[in-house]
């Protein structure tokens, strides 16, 4: 096997800072301080080149059972300037200055902030518990830094440096947005006269008073009439199974269900020995009738469900009911929650905007400009991975008439700049429900890579045909994810295995701390207030997605911005 | 082995629960319980049988993921196929306020800058929301999430023509500021003749005296009138306000909105309203006056006899996805739902399970499918409005603790 990994040096450095001078025994309080520090890990020059050594992967299936054979056949790690793994380029993976690490620390929560224990990183987790971190490089820089980075890069819509994308743009980009944000914002402001503290006010007494009554109807008039279309449906079912009976004594009897049966339309029942047969006539056409009644009593219960719901619609929407003078009580709801949405949820005044997306999009802008300023002035930002695999996958492709045709599937993916800084798993054992011990852990996962190119072209067509490839070929630029999953105690991040062999994954429902009174609506609401402003959420974007690099073959922008769980729970199963 | 190596290799995807008190050991009875979970399949298929622009030879390959997924998830903002259209172009509507006033730009229209633009999106709710103390979470669930790629080929040259992201089965409340959507929203609508008499009728409203007659006559019946609705253009004064995509025929086959200029688009891009779209009419099964109802309700510049039919899809802010009255375990899950991108037309298998369903046929760009599906106990809706409600709109499902949205 000819693989390589050229120039592989490892460097492992202690990150502890500690003195050459006189040593001293730590007495027990600062004993008690100390943790274990960590190792740290660069790897300088270096190049993984499996120069056709192919792999083959087995386990994976068919809906239908077939085995599918999956074969990696090839799979380079170099620095980034590599022109898709072609040119055997040194790359760096975390640095002397900047390593990877691997440590243990103690939790910070109880800690005072100016400790110099501190660290805002794990402010969630008890100060008496010990965490494993394992974490990537970082930087402080901007413009080293990865997400302000790519955050700069997604405003600026194409990949810095690339021929067309050297002026900068981002900054009058993000500025529109905040303009149009604080617009926004303008003008709900200016639609009320009174403050959002007294609107609010306003607003829940005509909650209670006006529409909570009305709520209370709709849902009486709902139960009412759905308890008549039940009785309608037994009424149903008992009128045909009369009409059946009847039908089975005297099949000859010229009546449809739904009629009224007597002897003057062909339902006629013998003179002698038809005892029988008029019960069951008269059972049914009873039976009939009671059904008819009932659907004028559903009738009635559906008309005035209808006018209780038309009272409610009218209460919500009707703005002369609402006392604020300035549209109808949904409107001042989807008001004040969009205020909330733009300056935070804590808004208490609507000339304040301490929080929300707007100071949210403020802090952004800011990163952008930094990065603007370090460009403009020449500062040059380092160079990443360049990462590529391919595989091909035997499949058996089920035509829409339900045979099957063999087929190879190609695939060809490279990455070009590749950046994971800012990087962090943190695991920690903790007590479950039961009292038992558990894993639990927090994922900080920053993966920004300028572009990201997928080939599914078969290589014996393409590789002769660099045009058709690259005509196929579909490109990602600027692809950035941020995945903040966990966010310390007050909502771990779970793994486990359950008995049947399957995985769960958890990210769990909110924990207060013991030091909230939980039947506090004050306290637990501002636990939630605090969790929903602190706890990072989490980002996707592309700046651009085409195939090809003709114009007109761009689908423009992919965002997921601020995606946040506030629960979630995967567990596997067998297909 | 010259650089060749093969390894039969098993991805056993295992996770670990550290269990940092004792080990037991597990009996051999308990050990033939488990096995190796087989919770990822991959499935190849191929289609040839479009016609017009999805003509051609399509391959797919869908990677199945067997999972079981319960969450509550918020977007502050979800964007996807954020490029140039030409309204009028492909189904593109053009951008208005909340009244429908269109949006111009230098005298131009304009169309929303993204095909999907969702505004403080979520994934379940939050039940008595205003209460911290006793609030409570209703998951959405999810089960077998899939993601599927479409090829082209095209010469022998093979290209991705699309990806989609979808569910076998998913329920519960999917909530948004639907901004600018593109794809299908199927909706019904329903309400008594009388909404429709009352608003025309007294002394007010467009309709003549013989259908306030037949009106009259269908609310003292207790009529009920019933109709589906798709996205449509809401822009008022324009070419295309008030029609849906597609063609509109009456029982007789016969074509009920010849000027539309949208009948050979198979749907809207960038749409930001919903309604009854002209040529459509409300039907009244089952009534005494099934077959005079068409006649009096034909939608017409988004009205119904002088009754608002279109709607701006900001006053509906929560659909529910599958079927309310039936458990996700015993089948409450819609099928079908997906979301997509593609850079050529791409006809995808239809999962909704409706009878004579096959593909649903999509475009160069983004698509979001919140369609209607066969559940067991028939077909359901993700929209379902009362007409005089529609108007007006309904409250959005809380995702927050202490207000509907913004966390």
């Amino acid at each position: 096997m000819m693989n390589k990994l050229s120039t592989f040096i490892l460097a492992s450095i202690a990150v502890s800072s500690f003195s050459h001078a006189d040593l001293k025994a730590l007495d027990d309080h600062e004993m008690s301080a100390t943790t274990g520090e960590g190792l740290g890990l660069a790897l300088d020059n270096f190049v993984l080149d499996t120069e056709g050594a192919e792999l083959s992967v087995t386990g994976i299936r068919s809906s239908a059972g077939e085995e599918i054979d999956i074969k990696w056949t090839s799979l380079y790690v170099m620095g980034e300037g590599s022109s898709e793994g072609t040119v055997r380029t040194p790359g760096q993976i975390g640095s002397y200055n900047h390593p990877y690490v691997i440590r243990t620390v103690r939790g910070s929560a109880g800690l005072d902030p100016n400790d110099p224990l501190y660290n805002e990183k794990y402010a969630q987790i008890s100060n008496d518990l010990a965490l494993l971190e394992l974490a990537t490089d970082e930087y402080q820089s901007d413009i080293q830094n990865s997400e302000t980075f790519a955050t700069f890069s997604y405003y600026q819509g194409c990949v810095w440096g690339q021929p067309g994308c050297d002026e900068l743009v981002a900054e009058q980009e993000i500025t529109a947005e905040l303009d149009a944000l604080n617009s926004s914002k303008a003008s709900i402001a200016n639609t009320y006269s009174i403050g959002l503290g007294t609107l609010e006010s306003e607003m829940n007494d005509y909650y209670q008073s006006e529409i909570v009554p009305r709520e209370a109807v709709v849902a009486q008039e709902q139960t009412e009439y759905d308890a008549e279309v039940v009785i309608l449906g037994q009424r149903l079912n008992t009128a045909y199974d009369a009409y059946e009976a009847f039908m089975a004594i005297r099949p000859q009897a010229d009546c449809e269900f739904g009629d009224n049966c007597t002897g003057l339309n062909g339902s006629a029942c013998p003179t002698i020995g038809g005892g029988a047969c008029r019960d069951a006539r008269t059972a049914y056409n009873n039976s009939y009738e009671s059904y008819e009644e009932q659907q004028s009593v559903r009738q009635d219960a559906y008309n005035e469900l209808i006018e209780a719901r038309k009272d409610l619609a009218f209460a919500n929407n009707d703005s002369d009911s609402f006392s604020a003078a300035a549209g109808s009580y949904i409107e001042a709801v989807s008001n004040v929650e969009e205020f909330r949405v733009l300056c935070g949820l804590d808004s208490g005044d609507f000339n304040s905007c301490e929080g929300g997306l707007i100071t949210r999009k403020e802090k952004t802008k800011e990163g952008i400009e930094s990065v603007s300023v370090a460009l403009a002035s020449g500062v040059e930002r380092r160079d990443g991975l360049d990462v590529g695999a391919s595989f091909e996958f035997a499949v058996n492709s089920v035509n829409p008439n339900g045979s099957t045709t063999p087929r190879t599937d190609f695939i060809d993916i490279n990455m070009k700049g590749l950046f994971v800084d800012g990087t962090a798993f943190r695991l920690w054992s903790a007590p479950d429900e039961q009292g038992d011990d558990e894993l639990n852990a927090e994922i900080r996962l920053n993966l920004f890579i300028k572009e990201l190119d997928i080939s599914v072209c078969d290589p014996t067509v393409c590789d002769n045909d660099l045009a058709a490839k690259e005509a196929s070929t579909l490109n990602l630029d600027n692809m950035f994810i941020s995945l903040n999953l966990g966010y310390g105690e007050i909502q771990p991040m779970r793994l486990s295995a359950t008995s049947d062999g399957n995985f769960e994954f958890e990210l769990t429902k909110l924990r207060p701390g013991d030091d909230i009174d939980t039947n506090s609506q004050e306290e637990m609401q501002q636990f939630y207030n605090d969790y929903y402003e602190n706890s990072p959420k989490s980002f996707i974007s592309i700046s651009d997605v085409r195939i090809g690099n003709s114009a007109d073959a761009s689908l423009g922008a992919i965002t997921v911005d601020g995606l946040r769980a506030q629960y979630l729970k995967v567990t596997s199963r067998d297909l | 082995m010259n650089n060749i190596l093969r390894h039969p290799l098993t991805i056993a995807l295992t996770a670990l629960s550290l269990p940092v008190c004792s080990l037991e050991a597990i009996s051999d009875r308990e050990m033939s319980t488990v096995a190796g979970q087989a919770f990822i399949t991959i499935d190849a298929s191929s289609y040839s049988d479009g016609t017009g622009e999805w003509a051609g030879q399509y391959e797919f390959t869908k990677v199945n993921l067997g999972l079981d997924i319960e969450t509550l998830m918020t977007i502050d903002t979800l964007k996807v196929g954020e490029f140039d259209r030409v309204v009028g172009e492909d189904g593109t509507v053009p951008m208005t306020d909340q009244d429908g006033n269109p949006i111009t730009q230098n005298g131009n229209l304009v169309a929303h800058d993204a095909d999907l633009i969702i505004e403080n999106f979520g994934l379940g709710r939050v039940t008595d929301y205003k209460d911290a103390v006793n609030a409570d979470i209703e998951e959405f669930r999810i089960r077998d999430p899939y993601i599927e790629l479409a090829y082209k080929v095209e010469n022998g040259v093979r290209q991705i023509a699309g990806v989609r992201i979808g569910f076998a089965e998913a329920q519960g409340w999917l909530s948004g500021d639907l901004i600018s959507l593109t794809g299908n929203l199927n909706g019904r609508i329903e309400g008594p003749a009388s909404v429709v008499y009352d608003q025309n009728c007294n002394g007010q409203g467009t309709a003549s005296w013989f259908q306030c007659v037949e009106l009259g006559l269908a609310d003292a019946l207790g009529t009920q009138l019933v109709s589906t609705i798709d996205l449509v253009d809401g822009a008022v004064g324009t070419v295309g306000y008030s029609y849906g995509a597609g063609r509109e025929l009456n029982e007789d086959g016969e074509l009920q909105n010849p000027d539309s200029p949208y009948l050979d688009v198979p749907y809207l891009k960038r749409a930001s309203w919903a309604g009854v779209p002209a040529g459509r009419s409300f039907t009244a099964p089952g009534s005494a006056l099934e077959f005079i109802i068409p006649a009096l309700t034909g939608s017409e510049d988004c009205t119904v006899t002088g009754t608002p039919a279109c709607f701006p899809l900001t006053n509906f802010q929560s659909v529910y996805i599958g079927d309310e009255s039936v458990d996700f375990e015993n089948g409450g899950g819609a099928t079908g739902a997906f979301v997509s991108l593609q850079t050529s037309s791409v006809p995808w298998e239809d999962f909704s399970g409706i009878e004579g369903s096959d593909r649903v046929l999509t475009q160069r760009g983004a698509f979001l499918n919140i369609a209607k599906f066969d559940s067991n106990s028939g077909v359901k809706y993700p929209l379902n409005l009362d007409l005089f409600s529609a108007t007006n709109g309904t409250p959005r499902e809380a995702t927050c603790v202490g207000s509907l949205k913004g966390c």
